[in-house]
């Protein structure tokens, strides 16, 4: 069924273009919404026990190399592909309203599925070598989403940088898998995390977590990688409130919350986690108040919850992952409605700064209402589930293990600026007076309200009945991390205890900092000339020396003369044959067989010979190519000499045409002049006769290696009994080593295409002006 | 070039040096010969018949176009390859065929012979799209 689920995403998506075609966008999206819908409605049935796995499904596929595709349902991937279903059906619904009557809404819709299909495929994959295919996946239908609008060159930049930056941590993945299964010997996930000590023991439990580190931070935006997020802004709003909030930056923290059980022992797993998450939360909350784009200030609040996220499971207390799967849950509800209520803002009015919005209560009751309740859900206010998730992450902070009042002040922290920006995102632009706006704003389609209504509702009511609505699902998330059972239920009210009065101030705190946003506004962009210290800078001054290092380098090696290269390609193999055949050459005794030369031998030689310094020092084109031809005649007696009929033929043919061939070329070249200096003539020479050399010794050496027959006493045996042919040479060449033949004539066919398309293009004068040649 | 000799003596060699082809061509498993000197040959006589009649007389006479001629080889090489799937065996196992011809009586065919024969259109193939595109620049 879990293999089925991830398949009919796929195939929705495939269907999306041509249904889009036929119905419009938004019908269409309300039948693509069909299929996330039934995932959701199948993946609620699957629901099982807390403290064990719901479904394993598995099929060999490529088992010599160990290639299966291994899934598996638990509490921690039953809650993400909920979510993802669940709200998936929610922003196609929104999506098919917001852009459904853009002519190239169809294919934005089959790289929402296939994002939605790839990232349920992370959760649900049980390998490694599957999950790092469905990890590269979504960062490419990011790209894609992100860069939807691709005639915006800022929307281009902002979908290569985060391509790039999630692109290096993919890498990391692939590094921790291959490291993964050389320490356990095996791919499957869910045999990996029971063993966590074999990885301890075998010492790459460093490495691997390092690489985890890399892909998770990435993918997760912590810093220093955080600054792709706020960038990926440039996506359409349905991209950005689905990626980018709900599932796919959820990707990093779901790696390290599946790989705790295993990993949770090595050292460096706790504290960077802990501090990493912990200075991700704090610091990204506080720039988010330099913003004035609502998205943008959506974005930073959401890398600062990721960091909670991830600081939660560095801390590893039971309580603390309890808090993790609670947080994960309400952060998905109240910024999946946020970010869909700023989109239906954008939609409503043409408005996304905040400064220059207000008082829509009137005119967009509905967006009002889910948007009231998703902003008091995300600042933590009592009766709505953000509060519970909050109180967790509060009493998780006070009884931390380690650095207690550093994290704890961290905490408040950032839970005041959260609340902060809660309002200034989800109250600021309904209240007050009536602020222009571009379009005047009615209240939209229920296609585009209906998602944060339902979320807002939904984090009311677990609000009010946390543990009959989450606290399953929540219990079976933090077993899937914890490995050990767990009792803790969502309450409402814990009493009077450090965490309630740590949210009462953060709340204070919030409320003040909303009433001098605009200060800290200006305080912001004062500030900004810091930024070229930051991490964005950083990446684009990485990024602008790879090219100067490219340009240079491709400068230098493509000078444009055929020389160059042909002595580039000389000296290559001149020096690397040469290194090797020093160590091991002994100069062969070439007066062996001196006695044995035959007058014939001697005479096809001194042809040879004569033949090549005629070749060098003719005076004209067609006097060096008749010599070269001499060369090549009398190279063909020799192998007549020797017996080798076969090759003689071929080397009396090629020396023929060559010659033609050679005659049709240099018939269109200038007359003959000499074009080269003494010195680039010796250096020629001096090239030409190490290279012949070389060749030499290499050909004395190869009849007689140590230790090894010769294949030819093998091939010669095998001619007729197997290659039913007593002509050996044709037989390798045709049966023995067809697969080799076959290559050679592939390339040959590329050469003659290559001869045909250079000589067909000719430029014509006005042409090679205009390239400045 | 404008020499009625050459003409003239083109006219007789041409055919000859096919036939020879495709003789060398067909006896290459057992003596001397194969596909690659086979095209050879038969590249040298067309190479012949551009110099003595120009380039676009060639073409026509060759009929199909070169580069077609270029992928039929290399997919009658390819083909003999699959063959052997048809057996449950790996790609390009050869397999011998019991041909009752009736002239010829029991004849032995491969499916070597059709990847030799792709050998020998390729090698046509390339030689001749060299020589006539650099004749017509």
């Amino acid at each position: 069924m879990l293999l089925a689920s991830v398949i009919l995403i796929f195939a929705a998506a495939l269907a999306a273009p041509g249904l889009t075609r036929l119905v419009g966008g938004r019908l269409a999206s309300m039948v693509l919404a069909l299929a996330p819908l039934a995932v959701f409605l199948g993946l609620l049935a699957q629901v099982g026990a807390v403290d064990q796995p719901w479904l394993t499904n598995a099929y060999p596929w490529a088992e010599a190399i160990g290639a299966r595709l291994d899934f598996m349902l638990d509490g921690l991937a039953g809650v993400m592909a909920l979510l993802i279903s669940g709200i998936g059906v929610l922003i196609l619904l929104f999506a098919g309203a917001y852009l459904g009557h853009q002519p190239r809404a169809g294919r934005f819709f089959m790289f929402l599925m296939l994002f939605m299909g790839a990232m349920l495929g992370i959760v649900l994959a049980d390998n490694l070598i599957l999950l790092f295919v469905f990890w590269e996946l979504t960062s490419v239908t990011s790209f894609l989403l992100i860069g939807y609008d691709h005639e915006r060159t800022s929307a281009r930049r902002a979908a290569t940088q985060a391509l790039v930056v999630t692109g290096l941590g993919g890498l990391g993945l692939l590094g921790a898998a291959i490291l993964l299964h050389a320490a356990t010997g095996t791919w499957r996930i869910s045999e990996i995390i029971a063993q966590g000590d074999l990885i301890i023991d075998s010492g790459l439990g460093a490495p691997i977590a390092i690489l985890i580190f890399l892909a998770a931070f990435t993918k997760s935006a912590q810093v220093p990688f955080h600054f792709w997020l706020p960038n990926a802004m440039e996506a359409p709003t349905p991209v950005s409130a689905y990626l980018h909030s709900s599932t796919m930056v959820k990707a990093g923290v779901y790696l390290l919350a599946r790989l705790h059980p295993a990993l949770r022992d090595v050292e460096l797993w706790a504290p960077v986690l802990t501090i990493v998450g912990a200075v991700t939360m704090v610091l990204t909350i506080l720039l988010a108040m330099r913003e004035r784009y609502l998205k943008r200030l959506l974005a930073y609040s959401t890398a600062s919850a990721l960091g909670v996220l991830v600081f939660l499971i560095g801390l590893g207390t039971e309580l603390a992952l309890m808090a993790m799967m609670a947080f994960l849950i309400t952060h998905a509800l109240y910024k999946g409605a946020l970010f869909l209520v700023a989109g239906s803002i954008d939609h409503a009015t043409g408005e996304k700064d905040i400064t220059k919005l207000g008082g829509l209560h009137a005119s967009m009751r509905t967006t009002f209402g889910a948007s009231i309740l998703a902003a008091a859900s995300m600042a933590g206010i009592p009766l709505l589930f953000g509060f519970v998730g909050k109180e967790l992450v509060m009493d998780a902070a006070w009884h931390a293990p380690m650095w207690r009042t550093a994290l704890v002040a961290s905490a408040v922290a950032m839970a005041g600026l959260t609340v902060s920006v809660a309002l200034l995102v989800g109250v600021r632009p309904f209240v007050g007076a009536r602020v222009d706006t571009p379009t005047e704003p009615n209240e939209v389609p229920w296609t585009m309200f209906i998602g944060p209504s339902v979320l807002a509702l939904l984090s009311l009511v677990a609000g009010i009945i946390p543990d009959q609505v989450f606290g399953h699902l929540v219990r079976g998330g933090a077993w899937s991390m914890a490995q050990a059972p767990q009792e803790l239920k969502l309450k409402i009210w814990h009493g009077f205890n450090p965490a309630l009065y740590m949210s009462a101030g953060a709340i204070a705190i919030g409320i003040v900092l909303y009433l001098v946003a605009p200060a800290l506004r200006n305080l912001g962009a004062a500030l900004r000339p810091l930024d070229r210290l930051g991490p964005q800078s950083a990446y684009e001054r990485s990024l602008a020396l790879l090219d100067g290092v490219s340009r240079l380098s491709t400068s230098f090696f493509q000078s444009g003369y055929l020389r160059f290269y042909v002595i580039l390609v000389l000296f290559t193999v001149l020096g690397i044959t040469g290194t090797l055949l020093m160590g091991e050459a002994r100069l062969p005794d070439i007066t062996a067989g001196f006695d044995e030369l035959r007058v014939i031998e001697l005479l096809l030689l001194g042809l040879t010979i004569a033949g090549a310094i005629v070749a060098v020092r003719a005076k004209s084109r067609l006097g060096a190519v008749a010599a070269l031809g001499v060369v090549g005649y009398a190279i063909t007696l020799l192998y007549v000499l020797f017996g080798a009929p076969d090759l003689a033929l071929t080397q009396f043919s090629i020396e023929t045409l060559m010659v033609v061939l050679l005659v049709l070329v240099l018939y269109r070249l200038p007359r003959f002049a000499v074009y080269t200096n003494l010195t680039s003539r010796l250096r020629d020479m001096v090239i030409a006769l190490a290279f012949g050399a070389m060749m030499t010794l290499l050909v004395l050496e190869t009849p007689t290696p140590e230790g090894m027959t010769p294949v030819s006493d093998l091939h010669g045996a095998m001619a007729y009994t197997e290659g039913k042919g007593r002509n050996v040479v044709n037989v390798i060449l045709v049966d023995f080593r067809a697969l080799d033949t076959l290559g050679e004539i592939t390339v040959l066919g590329i050469a003659a295409m290559g001869v045909f398309t250079m000589l067909r293009l000719r430029l014509r004068p006005r042409q090679l002006q205009e390239t400045g040649a | 070039m404008n020499s009625p000799i050459l003409r003239m003596m083109t006219r007789i060699i041409l055919p000859l040096l096919l036939m020879f082809s495709i003789i060398v061509l067909l006896r290459g498993h057992n003596e001397p010969g194969g596909g690659f000197i086979g095209g050879l040959i038969a590249a040298a006589g067309l190479a012949l018949h551009a110099m003595a009649f120009g380039p676009s007389e060639t073409r026509r006479i060759i009929r199909v176009e070169l580069l077609l001629l270029l992928a039929f080889g290399l997919l009658c090489a390819m083909l003999s390859g699959f063959i052997a799937f048809a057996h449950g065996e790996p790609f390009l196992q050869a397999h011998w065929y019991e041909l009752n011809l009736t002239l010829l009586g029991p004849v032995k065919v491969g499916t070597v012979l059709l990847f030799d024969v792709g050998v020998y259109l390729v090698v046509i193939s390339i030689t001749m799209i060299m020589i006539l595109t650099m004749a017509e620049a």
